[in-house]
């Protein structure tokens, strides 16, 4: 299965949210990371039909998607940014219903909700209406919702806010457990999200796609330019300024820096091994500051 | 016809070019390709009839979802249409008006449920999708009002067989096709749950300062067969509007 986005672009007035983007999706975990406003919603809600695109094109396996129709929603399974429920039903009748408007049988269904009601630890909840239940468990039913037709492409943006650390563990096993036969698309600015599950990630900026690339690579492309310094308290607000500083870890000998930069910030300054977290300084370093 | 002189080192220059020719296989992946990107003409009627019997088969669903309080609110207004024609003997024509668009009203907040809970944009992405679940709900909703329209009908026959069935047709036509028509592109425009309980506040004032006026009255009762048709014409034309309108959803129209 190949998804495949040519020269995607989006436009709402005259902001183009999305900028002539084209890239190939096969099966496996793709994270998309960005920060706010890079165009990752946008471009997510194209791919899942929500929105077509001002120019440009998006197939499966050479045929378009909007021309799919339904063909193409019923491989798809989708948990939108925001997304809402009905309050007064309970956590099985909600299922039950966007099973039967994905077009599955309710015995299907039935022996999927239980399986999944299990998979997103919602079991004892199954009869609770969704209006009593945590922001976090709400955000468990739409997981589930989103994997009730066992779809073969998987959207899922920011599919973590609002999940404690467990869950979040859970949530990204589950995904890498069913991402070996499907796609899977992840939007992010959580980069622990994507970290070890994604088989490429893409970088959004300003609506356009500025890199893809397994993690390994895109870690390597920064290895010369992450430090680690030590200084003393009085120094931090001078490092702050003058370089990109990542985590800030304060031990007896003063506070350890990460910082990103080209040039040696520091006489003992020493390269120190890149995780994702310095990926996302690198490219959004003002974004994140914001 | 005139020769063209080629010039000799030109010719040789291009005589030296050979053209590969693709074999079958090239060929036929080509072809194939092309094939893809070539707009399928759509058996239109095919389309149509596929889409409405996939509206009819939900309703169905959606009907079973609807939520108590719609039910519960349409037995008080059959009730209330029943107690006025048999014990109050209100004016059968003036009751029906009032009492014609009233279902769907309070059908409205139910079949814009899902923009309510911001469930639009999900519904967008299944199998039957957002346009479909809306068309379903209105169907459900429609035929129950002309349902319980036709019903106050019959019992206005049986409570006094000397009036008009035509002019009786025409009492809750127009206000079935003209104000549904309107209230719903209002709550189109307000995106509030409280917008039924709002618009049925407002028929019911209208209702209530019509039957107190007696120019309204009598315009009402004087309705003519050109005037009438007149008002289902507009009816008519802004349920056009709004089934174009339901088609084409998207998330800008839904303001997500």
């Amino acid at each position: 299965m190949k998804l495949t986005l040519e020269n995607v672009t989006k436009t709402f007035g005259d902001k183009r949210a999305v900028d002539g983007v084209s890239t190939e999706l096969t099966n496996g975990v793709y994270g998309f990371l960005g920060a706010n406003g890079s165009g990752k919603t946008t471009l997510m809600r194209m791919l899942a039909t929500v929105s077509t695109p001002t120019s440009g094109r998006i197939t499966l396996n050479g045929n378009d998607i909007f021309q799919l129709g339904d063909s193409y929603r019923d491989l798809l399974g989708y948990l939108p940014q925001h997304i809402g429920y009905y309050k007064h039903f309970t956590v099985e009748k909600f299922l039950f219903y966007i099973a039967s408007l994905k077009g599955m049988d309710k015995h299907g269904a039935k022996q999927r909700i239980t399986e999944l009601l299990d998979r997103v630890n919602l079991t004892e909840k199954t009869k609770v209406k969704i209006g009593k239940l945590s922001g976090g468990m709400k955000q468990r039913v739409g997981i589930a919702q989103a994997l009730l037709n066992d779809p073969k492409i998987l959207i899922v943006d920011e599919p973590t806010a609002g999940l404690d650390p467990k869950e979040r563990i859970r949530f990204r096993n589950l995904l890498s457990e069913i991402a070996q036969d499907r796609i899977v698309l992840l939007s992010t600015h959580i980069v622990s999200d994507i970290e070890y599950i994604a088989k490429e990630i893409l970088i959004m900026k300003n609506g356009r796609l500025i890199e893809k690339n397994t993690p390994q690579k895109l870690m390597e492309g920064i290895q010369q330019q992450v430090w680690k310094v030590q200084v003393n308290d009085r120094e931090v607000a001078s490092y702050q300024s003058s370089y990109k500083v990542g985590n800030m870890v304060r031990g007896s000998n003063g506070v350890e820096l990460r910082i990103i930069s080209e040039r040696k910030p520091a006489g003992d300054a020493d390269h120190t091994p890149v995780n994702l977290e310095d990926l996302y300084l690198y490219y959004f370093d003002k974004e994140a500051g914001a | 016809m005139k020769e063209i002189q080629i010039d000799p080192e030109i010719s040789e220059f291009l005589n030296s070019y050979t053209i590969d020719y693709p074999n079958e296989e090239e060929m036929e992946t080509s072809i194939e390709y092309i094939l893809s990107q070539v707009p399928q003409k759509k058996k239109r009627f095919a389309s149509f009839k596929t889409s409405a019997q996939t509206i009819i088969a939900n309703s169905l669903r959606e009907m079973l979802m609807f939520n108590w309080t719609f039910w519960a609110l349409n037995s008080v207004f059959l009730f209330f249409g029943i107690m006025s024609l048999t014990v109050f003997q209100t004016d059968p024509y003036l009751t029906l008006f009032a009492l014609a668009p009233m279902p769907f009203i309070a059908g409205i907040f139910e079949i814009l449920k899902s923009q309510h809970a911001g469930l639009t944009e999900l519904e967008m992405t299944l199998k039957y999708n957002a346009h479909q679940i809306v068309s379903s709900r209105l169907l459900v909703v429609g035929v129950f009002n002309l349902f319980i329209n036709a019903a106050i009908t019959a019992l206005c026959l049986q409570v006094d067989p000397g009036l008009i069935f035509s002019k009786l047709l025409l009492s809750w036509t127009i206000p079935y096709v003209l104000v549904s028509g309107i209230a719903f592109l209002i709550a189109m425009s307000m995106k509030s749950n409280m917008v039924s309980s709002v618009l049925l506040t407002v028929w019911f004032v209208f209702c209530y300062v019509m039957i107190q006026t007696p120019v309204t009255q009598e315009f009402l009762m004087q309705l003519n067969g050109f005037k009438a048709a007149a008002f289902i014409m507009a009816g008519v034309i802004i349920w056009i509007v709004h089934i174009v309108k339901i088609k084409t959803f998207n998330i800008r129209s839904q303001g997500i």
